[in-house]
């Protein structure tokens, strides 16, 4: 698994995926950072952290595309599949490769929050402004904690789509369609008058999952459904690879 | 056969069914866990105000008995179900009283909107619920769907039901919040400061359990026709004003104002029908006037119901005056009463159907006041006598409200005087016999009304001083009986609901609570400049594409030239 962790995570600099990912992320991230708090004048970082997760509607589609894709279209899938290496391992190799290369991306964009801590700092200095509260730690600690578990889902569900099919565009469109489907959902509700079907949507949906640690309360039941989200596609993406294998 | 049994595994129909199994086990668990976690409370708060989390002090208030002895919340919700079961004991026959009854919170949406409209004040419910379970519950109705569910609580007060509102009820009472209420609005700003939820939940559950109710004083030494020791007189004219202060929440005592102090937990005074004047000593008001100058300084609300046959209270009526109100009298100082045969109850021309006042005030309250208004032997009443020059200068429009010695001054200061009802234009005043006034429709003559003042205080919030404001207010009545049994115990007419709905006029909680609100952080950055944010917006912006670029250029050139 590891030799594949390494593989993946090489390969992502070795040719443009990576920089360009990371390039963005942290372009966009810091735009929308410095616009929602410098701009509007306050360290409130709520708004940041809601739009967020809308550009990774656009970019994990672009890391988790050709993750097996490429593969089925290099016909280098057949070596994957009789290596000695299992097949879980395999796939908790790549997974963890990308998820890798998306977790860098997010403690980089943490850098965005320094101009914040100088001024909190000048702030703090500032006899007239003795109650300014600069950024909130644990505020961002928890949107950040949400961030990975959302990013490691929506990876989840993008490898599962690539193994699927062999064309990248297609696993990239389908896994936009999906993510956004699943973080949008509960978005439909105020149209519903059902209150079953509400409460399942907003059960399912990624975006009512998140919005506890947005707030700044830790939900564990939120916690085990993004790790439970990730855990049962990989485990499907698992079984596509088994069924190849083995048929 | 190990080869066959391998491939229905993996990719037979059996593989199908472990799969299924898998997510069905998943959701399972992911169910249990969000159950477990609703039912328990288990969210952690990360917020630096702690908005998510319920105090122990407010666990303790609701839960405790307190130092002096005073039951708490739950201790009189025990008292209610042991005398729910003693009753149901000894009548067996009788519809049974519910032995488990529980407070319930009640919200006005279904739960997942509920949560959407307001998570703090939702979530505190829940710590509540979770905290005293076999005492407090939550009810979640989609009051849109079954208005029915909320009719008893429009038909028996006067407060305002929208969608944003909390009913906290047990035993038949009942208190109605809005989700506002739940905060500390900045006055200058109109941003919330103060997040306010768990002193009011404990408030509106001290009060519905009656552990602790809101104090209303009635004066007794100007010859009123209250009883002095505590009970009913059934008979006395004064019981069903007491049985609607009740009614509304409030504990009520006598007080005779010349040899007692008012006490400082009052938040209510009344003076019904006196018939002899306060006592005002010296020129600089010793005696019964400072009394109320003071309790009135202090944000209280005090209420006057005069009877025409009482004559003139010049102390009384001088302090009115001062407020803004006075008694319509003639020269000879006889009081203007009011008839109107045209619109009167039952070929009584004395007791009069009313018009309500259209103010800020008035509009709010006559929303949820479905019934007519009866005024009996009703004198007129007018603005004070500066009020009224001051008012006549303006020439400003008497329907709405006026103010009164009000300066430029910030914060500004005066009182607020608001016409509550009106005659209609058919009504007559009249004094010794003859008719002196008639009503018109661009003049019609007061029967009711308050004047309110506003006060300042300043309050350290961390390090900054804001300032507060506080309110005081003055109903003058014209008549007493308004609230006769006549028109209180009646269904046909609003005077319950009105009087219910102005006691409520004493402050915006229905108990002082000993719970400091949660300030919000002060999140805004107070340093920066316009350039600066755009300095570093561009820098952070480019700087990560240049860098990527940079090193994607350099990785890939060195495969290239490896």
């Amino acid at each position: 698994m590891f030799a594949i962790y390494k593989k993946e995570l090489r390969s992502y600099f070795m040719n443009a995926v990576g920089y360009v990912y990371l390039g963005v992320f942290l372009a966009v991230s810091a735009l929308l950072c410095c616009y929602t708090t410098l701009g509007a004048g306050t360290y409130d970082t709520s708004t940041y952290f809601t739009f967020i997760p809308m550009i990774f509607i656009i970019l994990i589609p672009l890391l988790t595309m050709k993750i097996f894709s490429e593969e089925k279209k290099l016909r280098t899938e057949q070596l994957l599949l009789t290596s000695p290496v299992s097949i879980t391992g395999m796939v908790l190799g790549k997974f963890l490769a990308a998820f890798t290369l998306f977790a860098i991306g997010l403690v980089i964009s943490l850098t965005s929050f320094i101009p914040l801590c100088i001024y909190s700092g000048m702030d703090g200095l500032n006899d007239a402004f003795p109650d300014s509260i600069g950024p909130v730690a644990s505020i961002i600690f928890s949107n950040f904690l949400g961030l990975l578990l959302l990013g490691a889902a929506f990876i989840a569900v993008g490898m599962f789509i690539s193994s699927l099919t062999e064309n990248q565009l297609a696993a990239a469109v389908i896994t936009v369609v999906i993510i956004a489907t699943m973080l949008l959902l509960n978005l439909v509700n105020g149209f519903i008058e059902n209150y079953v079907v509400r409460f399942i949507l907003s059960w399912i949906s990624f975006l009512s999952r998140f919005a506890p640690f947005q707030s700044g309360q830790f939900d564990p039941s939120a916690l085990l459904y993004f790790v439970s989200t990730s855990g049962v596609f990989l485990f499907l993406t698992v079984r596509i690879y088994d069924k190849r294998r083995w048929s | 056969m190990k080869t066959s049994t391998g491939r229905k595994i993996r990719y037979g129909g059996t593989s199908i069914a472990i799969v299924a199994l898998v997510i069905a086990a998943v959701i399972v668990l992911n169910a249990i866990v969000t159950l477990l976690t609703q039912k328990f409370m288990w969210y952690g708060d990360m917020t630096p105000e702690l908005k998510f989390t319920i105090t122990d002090e407010c666990f303790e208030l609701i839960g405790e008995e307190t130092d002096n002895g005073q039951n708490s919340a739950i201790e009189m919700v025990k008292k209610f179900r042991q005398e729910n079961a003693d009753y149901n004991k000894a009548n067996p026959t009788a519809e049974k009283k519910d032995e488990n009854e529980k407070i319930k919170i009640i919200f006005l949406y279904e739960e997942d909107i509920a949560a959407q409209t307001d998570g703090y004040i939702y979530n505190n419910a829940k710590e509540l619920q979770a905290k005293f379970p076999d005492y407090i519950e939550l009810e979640f109705t989609d009051a849109m769907k079954n208005p029915k569910r909320f009719e008893k609580y429009l038909s028996s007060n006067a407060d305002t039901i929208d969608f944003n509102s909390v009913i906290i009820e047990f035993g038949g009472t009942h208190k109605i919040d809005i989700f506002k209420n739940f905060y500390i609005f900045d006055n200058t700003q109109g941003k919330p400061y103060q997040y306010n939820a768990e002193r009011r939940f404990a408030a509106h559950i001290l009060a519905v359990t009656r552990a602790q109710m809101p104090l209303a004083c009635y004066t007794v030494n100007h010859r009123e026709s209250f009883p002095t020791a505590p009970g009913y007189d059934f008979q006395s004219v004064t019981y069903p004003f007491l049985r609607s202060l009740e009614e509304a929440g409030f504990e009520t005592r006598a007080i005779d104002l010349e040899k007692e102090e008012i006490p400082e937990e009052c938040k209510l005074l009344i003076t019904y029908n006196p018939r002899s004047d306060f006592i005002d000593t010296t020129f600089d008001r010793k005696g019964e006037l400072k009394k109320l100058d003071d309790f009135l300084s202090a944000g209280k609300s005090y209420m006057v119901f005069l009877d025409s046959s009482a004559g003139e209270l010049s102390n009384l009526e001088s302090f009115l005056d001062e407020w803004g109100l006075s008694i319509r009298r003639e020269s000879n100082r006889e009081p203007v009463v009011v008839k109107d045969s045209a619109n009167a109850v039952l070929g009584n021309s004395s007791a009069i159907f009313t018009d309500y006042a259209k103010n800020d005030l008035m509009n709010g309250w006559a929303e949820n006041i479905y019934d007519p208004v009866i005024f009996e032997n009703a004198m007129v009443i007018e603005y004070g006598k500066d009020y009224k020059e001051l008012f006549e200068t303006l020439g400003t429009d008497s329907t709405k409200s006026f103010s009164y010695g009000y300066n430029d001054s910030f914060p500004p200061q005066g009182r607020v005087v608001y016409p509550m009802f009106y005659t209609r234009d058919t009504a007559v005043g009249y004094a010794s016999g003859e008719d002196i006034v008639n009503s018109t429709a661009t003049d019609p003559l007061m029967l009711m009304a308050v004047s309110t003042q506003t006060f300042y205080t300043e309050e350290q919030i961390g390090n900054i001083t804001k300032t507060l404001p506080y309110s005081a207010s003055v109903v003058l009545c014209g008549t007493t009986e308004f609230a006769s049994a006549d028109y209180i115990f009646s269904d046909a007419y609003g005077n319950q609901n009105l009087l219910l709905s102005i006691s409520q006029i004493s402050g915006n909680e229905p108990i002082p609570v000993n719970l400091t609100p949660k300030d919000f952080a002060n999140y805004n950055i107070e340093s920066i400049s316009a350039r600066a944010a755009t300095i570093y917006t561009v820098v952070l912006t480019l700087a990560p594409i240049a860098i990527a670029s940079l090193a994607g250029v350099i990785v890939l050139v060195r495969r290239k030239n490896k």
